[in-house]
């Protein structure tokens, strides 16, 4: 190839720095104008969205519930929203007990600063109607909750004595625990190892958008009873909630990012075999 | 107290048939075990993201770039990076290799830690191969880098050092989380050759050259320490699977003739 | 003791032991296995917390170390990353989020800063799309049909006006997903089962920093 044939070659309009600023400038305008202006499209519910909201009403008044957020600030945008959503259904279940927990050290933080102000708590008393365990460190708490509780957990998030509170002494086992929440980058395997196999424990959860093909593989066998994909399970759940929040107003920003990365990809193969066709002609 | 209807039995209700299928599995991998002690040498194939590292070392030592080993934060556990999960222990292994091409060809490698609990172990392991390989002089004490345990934090930071040490080739090989994306991509900014796995495996297809997927990871880890013994454990882990295959036949036409047997033995 | 009953045999019997305690306690109903059992796991907590100061000593000593020895291009980072942690962990001791210092850090400083990093991944999955979703071959073009119509999927302006998406990402998550991700899993349980008997049995010695021709 002649050095003039050359440097045609290789002067494409379209090089990976410029895909790069492309691709960022797109993201930008099509994530902050829906988010400024939103149009408000319907929203279909997926079955394992529905079949959460149905498996968390069977709670009967008395049941106690453990709710886990296993996950970091980092996951907090997308992952805030359903937990709103999950806290406020449990919270509107007369008669529902619940056992908050955070096995990661930022995640108190986040309730207490954006979660829970964000709740209505309806009337639910500390200590009787829930409990916030707080953050304890290391891989085997969870095997701690499910076989001797007592023994681990002492003092609630706030320091308080947990011996004094009346929800805490009927919760001796995982057999006590009707139902569990989690909320993590996984698909509650540990949960399934500690509670379910020994109790047949009830669990349903949210999990963010790249583990919930791994989700749906214990969805199907019946382990998991239903799963939020992420920020669009938790529009989902605010719908059927009827309790509209951030997870709603962001599903247009989703819509339009997602066509931005179909047209993205479109765009990337339309190079691909422009420049294999110069090259063939060459 | 484990439950508060328990039977006077020594074993916990509810739990024989768990307890069979244990020992049944372990059974398997020792005889795993046992056959390759007797034969010798068991034949493993070549796996090709085995024979990769040798060919990335090589290119590295060529380019003058180092190697970045990303061995991840995230374990079993997941939560404090103070576990190790079986991934991490397999990637052992891997750092162990590396280490030893390196001495060989004269490359430099640069093991990026999340976890502040095991950094003496990286060292420990880095001098072993650089020893190994008959060239001592070749491990760095900082070889063995750290910043944060951090989860988003360490992944930032390994965008930038990838970046910053302009890597010839990134090993994302262990135990990982979200942020393992963004170390594939960092290195593939770079055009680093990249070696992945198995966290996240159908991202890394994507963006990395060669893939540990599913078990890969292990048989490699065995095969590279080239111990008779490690290396039946492969054929146990065979073994095992066409053991738990065989009960997912079983179970196959047991559902198919509607018949809840095999439920009932799991809960026994 | 010699060296290599402290370096090798030491550590293995305690690993050994321990893990076979905690696989008899969850099938031996005998109270004072159990008791043990729970000792160690309290054991494996406090291990845990330790393991965050210790985070935070590495820390310390990496970037003090940088910021002593003027690294550079790195000890200004460096400093500002010890400012920044020491102002947060004291504020953050003295009134928690009550403290106005550590509750504006944490709501517009760290929350911000860790989400930003996370939202990369966007950034990062497109440009990924861009140069790896190509219609180079068979299995390619397979996997980004499948990646269009799960994205499809996902976003509801386009599950509205392309309706027969949802049903096709339904059946790639329910049938050809699951069952290569079962495969998947079963394989790696065998391997993660051999791993972990190669740790009982003592010949797994990565976990104690002995590796191959070492031994």
């Amino acid at each position: 190839m002649s050095e003039r044939l050359e440097t045609r070659v290789r002067k494409s309009w379209l090089t990976p720095e410029r895909a790069h600023y492309i691709i960022a400038i797109g993201i930008f305008i099509l994530a902050s104008v829906p988010l400024l202006t939103p149009f408000g499209l319907p929203l279909e519910i997926s079955e394992t969205t529905q079949a959460y909201y149905d498996t968390v009403e069977t709670l009967k008044p008395g049941d106690i519930v453990i709710y886990e957020w296993n996950m970091g600030s980092a996951q907090f945008g997308e992952m805030g929203a359903p937990a709103i959503v999950q806290l406020q259904q449990l919270f509107n279940k007369a008669g529902v007990r619940i056992i908050v927990f955070q096995p990661t050290s930022e995640a108190p933080g986040l309730f207490d600063a954006n979660i829970f102000p964000a709740l209505d708590l309806k009337g639910k008393v500390y200590g009787i109607d829930w409990i916030n365990l707080g953050f304890y460190p290391g891989g085997a708490v969870i095997a701690a909750l499910a076989t001797d509780p007592h023994q681990l957990f002492l003092k609630d998030h706030y320091g308080n004595a947990l011996s004094q509170y009346s929800l805490w002494n009927d919760y001796r086992t995982g057999a006590d625990c009707e139902m569990i929440i989690f909320n993590e980058v996984g698909h509650g395997g540990s949960y399934m190892t500690q509670f379910q196999i020994k109790w047949g424990t009830t669990i349903v959860g949210a999990t963010v958008a790249a583990q919930y093909a791994d989700c749906m593989l214990y969805y199907t066998s019946g382990q998991l009873k239903g799963v939020l994909n992420s920020l669009r399970g938790g529009a989902e759940l605010e719908k059927l909630t009827n309790n509209p929040g951030r997870g709603l107003s962001a599903m247009d920003a989703m819509s339009t990012l997602h066509l931005w990365l179909i047209l993205v990809v479109v765009a990337g193969n339309v190079q691909y075999f422009s420049k294999r066709r110069r090259e063939g002609k060459r | 107290m484990i439950d508060r209807s328990i039977e006077q039995m020594l074993l916990v209700a509810g739990r024989y048939f768990q307890l069979i299928m244990l020992i049944v599995l372990i059974l398997v991998v020792y005889v795993g075990f046992e056959m390759a002690a007797r034969k010798g040498r068991v034949k493993v194939r070549l796996l090709p993201q085995v024979s990769a590292i040798k060919e990335m070392v090589e290119r590295c030592a060529e380019m003058n770039r180092p190697i970045t080993f990303v061995p991840g934060g995230s374990s079993v556990a997941g939560t404090t990076g103070a576990s190790i999960g079986s991934a991490h222990l397999a990637s052992l292994s891997i750092i162990a290799e590396v280490a030893y091409q390196c001495g060989l060809t004269g490359a430099k490698v640069l093991v990026l830690a999340a976890s502040p609990v095991l950094i003496p172990l990286y060292n420990n392991v880095l001098q072993a191969g650089f020893i190994r390989s008959g060239h001592p002089e070749g491990f760095e004490p900082n070889a063995v880098r750290f910043s944060t345990p951090e989860l988003y934090s360490y992944a930032a930071w390994v965008a930038g050092e990838v970046r910053r040490e302009n890597a010839g080739a990134n090993m994302i090989v262990g135990s990982h989380n979200m942020d393992a994306m963004i170390h594939g991509i960092a290195g593939l900014e770079v055009g680093a050759m990249q070696l992945a796995g198995p966290s996240f495996a159908y991202f890394f297809v994507a963006v990395a050259d060669y893939v540990f997927i599913g078990p890969d990871l292990y048989v490699a880890s065995a095969y590279l320490t080239e111990d008779p013994i490690l290396l039946g454990s492969i054929r146990g882990m065979d073994l095992t699977t066409f053991v738990i295959l065989g009960m997912a036949f079983i179970g196959l036409i047991l559902a198919t003739a509607r018949s809840d047997l095999l439920l009932k033995l799991f809960g026994w | 003791m010699s060296k290599v009953w402290m370096r090798k045999s030491l550590p293995q019997l305690i690993i050994v032991v321990l893990a076979i305690w905690m696989i008899a306690e969850y099938f031996i109903a005998v109270k004072w296995i159990e008791n043990v059992g729970s000792i160690l796991r309290t054991f494996q907590t406090s291990v845990g917390a330790f393991a965050l100061g210790l985070g935070v000593v590495a820390t310390v000593y990496q970037h003090g170390g940088h910021v002593w020895r003027r690294t550079p291009g790195r000890w200004f980072y460096s400093g500002v990353l010890l400012t920044t942690m020491t102002v947060m962990a004291v504020s953050g001791l003295i009134g928690w989020l009550d403290q106005p210092i550590f509750a504006y850090l944490w709501n517009n400083v760290y929350i911000p800063s860790q989400q930003t990093v996370y939202s990369l991944l966007m950034f990062y999955i497109t440009y990924a799309s861009w140069r790896a979703l190509r219609i180079s071959s068979i299995p390619s073009t397979v996997f980004m049909i499948c990646a269009i119509i799960v994205m499809m999927m996902n976003a509801p302006l386009l599950q509205y006006y392309i309706p027969i998406s949802t049903p096709l990402a339904n059946w790639l998550f329910n049938i050809p997903n699951v069952g290569s991700s079962r495969g998947m899993a079963l394989a790696t349980i065998g391997g993660t089962i051999a791993v972990y008997l190669r740790t009982l049995l003592g010949r797994e010695l990565g976990m104690i920093g002995i590796t191959a021709g070492e031994e």
